[in-house]
């Protein structure tokens, strides 16, 4: 059963914008508007996602700031924060509204204006998302957590940086294909191996996902009212919401998020499906290793499979489970409060059949999968064509 | 003496944790948590050498971060103090001193 459909999505190109916030919200916003064939008076409500405004552009109460720039004064505007998952649990939001029956027409909007910073003030505005105490003050960074991970992965599975690689080629290649992609570069599995550039052993550069400025939106409707916007409605029958243990060091095992699969598992429940039902995903590859644990986690591939899967070809675009086709985090790129709701929009177009040369054939349904943190919080939103 | 540190265990449960929890993370029991004062021994769970760092550690970098398992389920994040190439996963350290609130561990033979 439906719990709201999708009837507009927008996105701007993610990468190293000129932009300003306002005009990527701006930008995101009203294609997503145009896309439903209606305007800001139609909107009931709106949720926005975003990480840290207040730490990239100095400006908090982001949901009211931008509110009125996009025609929405007066309208109900809602941040919402849970570090790299704050765009789908904005999604989230629209959707219990709209299933509450408190809205009819919501607007979701996720953006973020990074590269306002260099690397090291953008690596300080991420730890922030870690225990600032325990870990941060010890020289924790986000590679760090996720090469925890890896390290432990490898020693657990005898997986290699060749598996870790195979994700890096592997999302690089479908960028290539997607033009609102910030990377568009084709790398080889040799070149990778190659990379004397550490960030956190055994990660290097090739392992981690981009620095980009961005924003994408969707607006959201009661299920009833959806085949009047349009005919090619996309409807979220779906979602799942967990929280996990928030330092990286409380991971009990360390190759897979409990948050995940509980928030898997609440989402197969309401949809009704299981994993294998599943034809496009949407993952939060935030590191290689991140997209690896995480086809696991959502029952994709047995514990220990996902990197031979990602290295054998079976998680690119024609192989029998597309991960990734925008180009994940790792090469789409990763404007941390935009990532969820885009990761919303790469799905729907797939669903409606507009993904262009990345488009996965006669895709039904899809998932998303949005990760928060060190695995405090995950998302997870199951979308299917009508 | 010995270098000790406090951390907190479940009176219900046992368990120890870093960080003192309203409901023990086990067995859910309320306000169970009390400070111990323990001298830290563990082994390496996972650990990495980190390169690209904040600006304030640049100097230190590349340094290792490590995540050491302890008894009764106790973890935490240090600093280690070795070569690289001596530390693995399963590698006995001590907690040897603090820098700066930072838990610095070095290697011993296990036991």
């Amino acid at each position: 059963m439906a719990l709201a459909s999708v009837i507009g999505v927008g996105s701007t190109r993610y990468g190293v914008l000129d932009s300003s916030f306002l005009e990527l919200v701006i930008d995101a916003a009203s294609q997503a508007l145009r896309d439903a064939g209606i305007g800001p008076e139609d909107i009931d409500a709106y949720y926005l996602g975003n990480f840290a405004g207040e730490n990239f552009i100095n400006q908090n109460h982001l949901a009211a700031y931008s509110a009125s720039a996009i025609g929405l004064n007066g309208v109900p505007a809602t941040r919402v924060e849970g570090a790299c998952a704050s765009g789908s649990l904005a999604v989230r939001e629209a959707i219990l509204a709209i299933k509450s029956g408190l809205y009819k027409r919501v607007l979701v909007v996720g953006a973020e204006k990074m590269t306002s910073l260099d690397t090291s003030g953008v690596t300080s505005v991420l730890a922030k998302a870690s225990n600032w105490e325990a870990e941060v003050g010890h020289g924790l960074t986000f590679p760090a957590v996720f090469a925890f991970v890896a390290r432990r992965y490898m020693h657990q599975y005898g997986a290699t940086r060749e598996h870790l690689a195979a994700v890096a080629v592997k999302n690089h290649n479908h960028a290539m294909l997607n033009p609102k992609a910030h990377m568009q570069k084709k790398i080889t599995l040799e070149e990778v191996l190659s990379c004397q550039h550490m960030v956190a052993e055994p990660l290097s550069r090739y392992d981690c996902s981009l620095i980009s400025d961005g924003a994408s939106a969707m607006v959201l409707c009661a299920p009833e009212l959806a085949e009047t916007h349009r005919k090619d409605v996309v409807d979220i029958v779906g979602t799942g919401q967990a929280s996990g243990r928030f330092e990286i060091f409380a991971n009990e095992l360390l190759t897979s998020f409990p948050a995940t699969r509980l928030a898997a598992k609440r989402a197969y429940t309401m949809a009704n499906i299981k994993p294998d039902d599943v034809d496009v995903a949407e993952l939060h590859d935030c590191f290689t290793i991140a997209e690896i644990v995480a086809t696991e986690d959502l029952g994709f591939f047995k514990p220990g499979e996902g990197g031979i899967a990602a290295l054998e070809g079976r998680t690119r675009l024609g192989g029998e489970l597309p991960i990734n086709p925008s180009g994940g985090l790792k090469a789409k790129g990763h404007p941390v409060g935009s990532t969820g709701v885009g990761q919303g929009v790469e799905v729907v177009c797939q669903l409606r059949g507009e993904a262009g040369l990345r488009q996965v054939k006669n895709a039904e349904i899809g998932l998303t999968h949005n990760l928060g943190g060190a695995g405090g919080t995950c998302t997870v939103h199951i979308y299917k064509r009508r | 003496m010995a270098l000790r540190m406090t951390v907190y265990q479940c009176d219900e449960c046992g368990l120890r944790q870093l960080i003192p929890q309203g409901y023990c993370s086990k067995c859910r029991s309320a306000n169970s948590y009390r400070p111990i004062d323990l001298e830290i021994t563990g082994t390496v769970f996972s650990f990495t050498r980190v390169h690209v760092c904040e600006e304030r550690f640049n100097s230190e970098a590349p340094y290792l971060l490590a995540i050491i398992e302890c008894e009764d389920g106790l973890r935490l994040m240090g600093r280690v103090q070795q070569p690289v190439e001596h530390l693995s996963i399963g590698s006995c350290v001590k907690l040897a001193e603090f820098r700066e609130g930072t838990p610095i561990f070095r290697a011993m033979s296990c036991l």
